[in-house]
């Protein structure tokens, strides 16, 4: 009995203790923007907030009616500085390109899309074989198949290659429906999960409560996933309760210096005078909704979304990274971000 | 190092045998002075403009030959579209329209744009629900585009994927469309795609299905288009024979393909073929192939002649024949120069000017050959063969043949064009008819010239052939001696009204008419860049005299009028230029008269006059050596005229010493205005930059003997040494005559040198010293 008491003890004691050890957490950011003017201050900025690794959009995979699936918005530099960076190209598909394009010409079209990855990688990045590609797309029930195709024929492309494809909500959720994508891992996107052009929503960039309701299948889902957060702001700008478009370069410290916008209600900003601002001109009556993400609200999808990593390592990928962004957001913010799991 | 020196100065020396440097550049080029007064446009065909005979690429109208929007394409069209609407709404939908646009119209909605949301072809298609038509013009500027832009992935080949593609959709559209305008259509768009991506024998073979099978009648003149790429992709595969008489077609049969097609063209391949004979028909083959002909055609456009004769290429052709025998006659008669396209030829052994009297038979052949095409009814249009006839019988100076034909094209002439030409071609009739250049001549030549000269069709300060016209005339009265007359017909060219600075210029300046200090200068006008120039060369001082009166008076004849109406002389140098006529003829009354009628702030503001005239001519010093800045005072003709007036007055009445003294000065006067003397400036006029009346003109040598070998001025220094009684004197005057001394026989020994040499040996010794080469010419 007293043995069985001694194991016992042993046993509980053994399955109390605490794993001291930390787990770490990838540091990535997304960089989304065609061209890329690093200076000294963006380096140390990655080195001060320790991360490692940079996705970078490489183009976007739009549709020309003559020539079909072509590259648009590429990515240009003439910095240096993305050589010292581990970058994984992004290709953005646009789902309507998909759905033009033959199916029949979905090999030709991987083949094309890698090489010009590698000739991009080979000018832009510190060369050598590419280990990881991403791919963005919103894919439907109607492209999936042309989707996936792609990403396996573009895998095959190179023995080493890790394809990795951002996850939508809805794709989590329904992925019965929407299919697993052939990748070897996943970016879940929490984030733009509203509804932008409609006048009663909160916030399209960050809202938990509709979150929430996405992430009860995320245990089951097959892919190892890294998490992709916001770390932006932006306005989204109406007219008679219609969308008109958006705003950039505006947060919670700026909007409080335009004289030409007034509060209304939470964050809505009424225009009170004709006013041209960032290239946009705002006519009197006209509404702007400020949609930014608060430490409580990254606190609270942390916590949402920690079952992503039960079984997986963890990678935060941040978006995203600008020059301009940088200096409205200081490093202790993203390193909490990432301190959050 | 010194070697290639060496070499590199004599090819640079070599290369300045061959050409002929001027101011501004090499040149003249062919086309600078090329005589024509036949308009090759009067073959009504602007299209054949680039292809009309010239010595230059493509009649300087490469642009045109390539560049211009086919309009037989957009007529066409038109028809297709039952005229419904304009060729500029065509144009717009046919060429400039966006893919997106297409695609709107092709689901049956106007875009919303300035040039389509009103354009009568697009709403055509729309309100007919023409959609095979839309679809049709979206194909084909996707092609457009895919064979416009790089592969995007690539960025440097064309996008070959899309292209297999698209061709693939081609070729099924080719062959299943029903409508055979639209199916022709596809069809070249199809086998244009092929040959850019050279699957050369994929477009040979749909050529052949689809064009080789149409129904008579149904032909597009995009066959002919599509017939261009099929020669390119023949020629591609090696089957040149094939290429040729393909290119010949197309060339012959559309415009739109014509400057490809003439490129392609290999004239010596092609004779090589005709000349096996085993060509079943050849016409478009020896049609296309004269246009790339320079020389003799006659051969050719008789078997082209047992065609069809009524269309643009066969009238153009023929004139083309008119323009060479033009150049090859006219461009010498009138210019200095060998014909135009022979310029660059003179490493050719063969005398070019020797050619004259071959094409003058050639003419004549080919004038018997026109008549026989004329009397046999072959060609329409008489008044234009008719023309041409009177024209030739013009060139080959035939005047009672002109004249005939001329009165019978004056009666069957139609278009505006015709009218304009028959002015040109009566004058020159005219010229040749008429005995005498009298007061009756003037008066027919004047109403065609003033006719020509109102005329709102005819721009004649910017057509270069008004120009020729008025070479042949001035010619016309310079070859009977007329100078005053010539000179009014070459004022009118070259001494017309510059612009004014403030005025917007708003057509081109012919640019044988030159202004300026800079001008170029050599055209068929020859090194003159102003009247004064040719009056100097060629007419008397009674004849620049009568010029100028006519510039002058109120009073003119009409056609005294007409010519001087826009004419810009300077009359004070035309004044300087009569004195100096006198001057050299010794008429020192006559000089002075001209020269006091200039002001005497003219002496001072030219700068020759100034530099070189302004020291004492009454003695005999060097223009650096002996030289008294304070003998200034002869800074103008007029006043060394005076003085030397009076000085010749002085020397008639005195004796002994004074004589001699006075036969010094004089002697020195006459010696300083000859070539050899202190300055030519007081009888010619020089070339220099930055002067542009001081232009030496090349028969200054010319002037006189006295001139070349100051005949007047040694002998007043005989007289001086007759009349002097001073032995130093008298040596001196020996050797100053010996200074000025010049025999035209070149081995004439030095008679005062010698008579020095004789009669004042110690003298002579001291002379020998300030002159070393004196004891030559005493020998």
């Amino acid at each position: 009995m007293k043995v069985y008491i001694y194991i016992l003890t042993l046993f509980v004691l053994l399955l109390l203790s605490c794993n001291t050890e930390e787990s770490k957490v990838k540091k990535s950011m997304y960089y989304w923007k065609s061209e890329m003017d690093f200076d000294r201050s963006d380096a140390d900025f990655f080195r001060e907030t320790g991360i490692e690794t940079l996705y970078v959009r490489f183009f976007d995979l739009g549709w020309d009616e003559a020539h079909g699936a072509i590259p648009t918005a590429e990515f240009k530099t003439r910095n240096l500085y993305l050589k010292d960076l581990n970058v994984i190209p992004v290709i953005y598909i646009i789902n309507e390109t998909l759905e033009k394009t033959d199916y029949n010409d979905i090999p030709v079209l991987a083949g094309r899309m890698f090489e010009k990855i590698e000739r991009m990688y080979s000018d832009y990045c510190k060369g050598g074989a590419i280990d990881e590609i991403q791919l963005d797309c919103d894919w439907t029930e109607s492209t999936q198949s042309k989707y996936f195709t792609l990403i396996k024929e573009i895998r095959s492309k190179s023995e080493k290659l890790i394809i990795s494809a951002t996850i939508r909500l809805h794709q989590i959720k329904y992925s019965k429906k929407t299919g697993i994508p052939p990748a070897d891992k996943g970016v879940l996107m929490y984030y733009n999960m509203g509804q932008i052009k409609s006048i009663k929503e909160s916030n399209s960039i960050l809202n938990n409560e509709t979150g929430k309701q996405y992430m009860s299948e995320i245990r089951s889902y097959p892919l190892p996933l890294a998490l992709a957060l916001p770390a932006y702001s932006w306005g989204i700008w109406f007219r008679n309760n219609e969308f008109k478009g958006l705003v950039h370069n505006i947060n919670e410290k700026t909007i409080g210096t335009l004289s030409f916008l007034e509060k209304t209600f939470k964050n809505y900003y009424k225009v009170s005078t004709d006013t041209v601002y960032e290239g946009i001109y705002f006519r009197n009556g006209d509404i702007i909704r400020l949609e930014s993400i608060t430490t409580e609200e990254l606190e609270n999808a942390a916590e949402i979304c920690s079952p992503v990593f039960e079984k997986n390592e963890k990678e935060i990928i941040i978006y995203s990274y600008t020059p301009e962004n940088s200096k409205l957001i200081n490093e202790k913010d993203i390193l909490d971000i990432y301190s959050m799991f | 190092m010194k070697k290639i020196f060496l070499i590199f100065t004599l090819c640079f020396s070599l290369a300045l045998v061959f050409f002929k440097a001027i101011p501004c550049g090499w040149g003249p080029f062919g086309e600078d002075y090329r005589v024509y007064l036949f308009d090759p446009e009067l073959s009504e065909s602007e299209e054949l403009c680039p292809y009309f005979y010239t010595t230059s690429f493509l009649n300087g109208c490469i642009y045109d030959a390539w560049s211009k929007v086919p309009e037989e394409n957009l007529s066409e069209w038109s028809e297709y579209i039952e005229k419904s609407a304009g060729i500029e709404d065509i144009e717009e939908l046919v060429y400039n329209t966006r893919i997106e646009h297409l695609q709107s119209i092709s689901r049956f909605t106007i875009p919303q744009t300035d040039t389509l949301s009103d354009n009568k072809m697009v709403l055509y298609i729309v309100r007919n629900k023409k959609k095979d038509i839309a679809d049709y013009l979206l194909f084909a500027k996707i092609n457009e585009k895919l064979l416009r832009e790089a592969d995007p992935w690539a960025e440097e080949e064309l996008d070959n994927h899309a292209l297999e593609k698209q061709i693939e959709t081609g070729k099924k559209l080719s062959l299943k469309t029903k409508d055979l305008w639209l199916k022709q259509r596809y069809a070249y768009q199809t086998i244009t795609m092929m040959r850019y991506t050279s699957k050369y024998q994929e477009a040979i073979n749909l050529y052949n299905t689809v064009f080789l099978t149409l129904p008579k009648g149904s032909e597009s003149v995009i066959k002919y288009w599509a017939l261009s790429h099929v020669a390119s992709c023949q020629m591609y595969l090696g089957f040149k024979k094939e290429s040729q008489i393909n290119f010949a077609e197309a060339f012959v049969s559309c415009h739109a393909k014509k400057y490809w097609s003439y490129m392609q063209l290999d004239v010596k391949y092609i004779d090589s073929v005709l000349k096996t004979g085993t060509l079943e028909n050849d016409f478009n083959l020896r049609l296309a192939r004269e246009f790339k002909n320079p020389g003799r055609s006659l051969d050719n456009l008789k078997i082209i002649a047992t065609g069809n004769t009524d269309n643009e290429l066969f009238r153009s052709l023929m004139i083309r024949e008119v323009n060479k025998i033009e150049d090859w006659l006219l461009s010498t008669r009138y210019t200095d120069y060998a014909p135009a396209i022979n310029l660059w030829n003179i490493w050719e052994k063969e005398d070019i000017r020797k050619n004259i009297e071959s094409d003058k038979k050639y003419l004549a052949d080919y004038i018997n050959f026109l008549e026989s095409l004329l009397n046999s009814g072959k060609v329409k249009q008489n008044g234009l063969w008719e023309l041409i006839l009177a024209h030739l019988n013009f060139i080959a100076e035939s005047p009672q043949n002109a004249k005939k034909y001329l009165s019978l094209a004056e009666q069957h002439v139609q278009t505006t064009e015709q009218q304009i030409q028959l002015r040109f071609t009566r004058i020159l009739v005219n010229i040749i008819y008429t005995e005498h250049l009298d007061a009756a001549f003037e008066m027919e030549i004047w109403k065609d010239l003033r006719w020509l000269m109102e005329s709102k069709e005819f721009n004649y300060k910017v057509q270069r052939s008004f120009s020729n016209l008025m070479l042949a005339l001035f010619q016309a009265y310079h070859n009977k001696g007329m100078h005053t007359e010539a000179a009014l017909f070459m004022a009118s060219e070259i001494n017309r009204k510059p612009i004014e600075k403030d005025s917007v210029i708003t057509e081109f300046v012919e640019p044988d008419v030159t202004y300026g200090y800079y001008s170029c200068g050599v055209t068929r006008w020859w090194d003159y860049s102003d009247v004064f120039f040719y009056l100097d060369e060629f007419a008397s001082a009674a004849e620049t005299k009568k010029f100028l009166d006519i510039i002058e008076s109120e009073k003119k004849s009409p056609l005294e009028k007409l010519l001087t109406a826009d004419v810009k002389v300077d009359n004070v140098r035309l004044r300087d230029l009569t004195g100096t006529m006198y001057l050299r003829n010794d008429d020192l009354q006559n000089a002075l008269k001209y020269y006091s009628e200039i002001p005497d702030t003219f002496w001072n503001t030219q700068y020759y006059y100034r530099e070189y005239l302004s020291r004492n001519p009454y003695k005999l010093y060097n223009y650096s050596g002996n030289y008294d800045p304070k003998d200034t005072v002869y800074a103008n003709k007029k006043y060394f005229t005076e003085t030397l007036i009076k000085k010749k007055a002085q020397y008639e009445k005195a004796t002994g010493v004074e004589k001699a003294e006075l036969a010094e000065e004089l002697g020195s006067a006459y010696f300083n205005m000859t070539y050899n003397g202190k300055s030519w400036h007081y009888q010619c006029y020089g070339k220099s930059i930055s002067n542009y009346y001081v232009l030496y003109t090349k028969h200054n040598y010319l002037i006189s003997d006295d001139y070349q070998y100051n005949l007047k001025g040694t002998e007043y220094f005989r007289k001086a040494f007759e009349y002097h009684t001073d032995p130093y004197k008298k040596a001196e005057c020996l050797f100053e005559a010996a200074l000025m001394f010049k025999s035209k026989d070149e081995g004439a020994a030095n008679e005062f040198a010698r008579l020095l040499k004789k009669s004042y040996p110690e003298r002579f010794k001291y002379y020998k010293m300030v002159c070393p080469g004196l004891g030559y010419y005493a020998r």
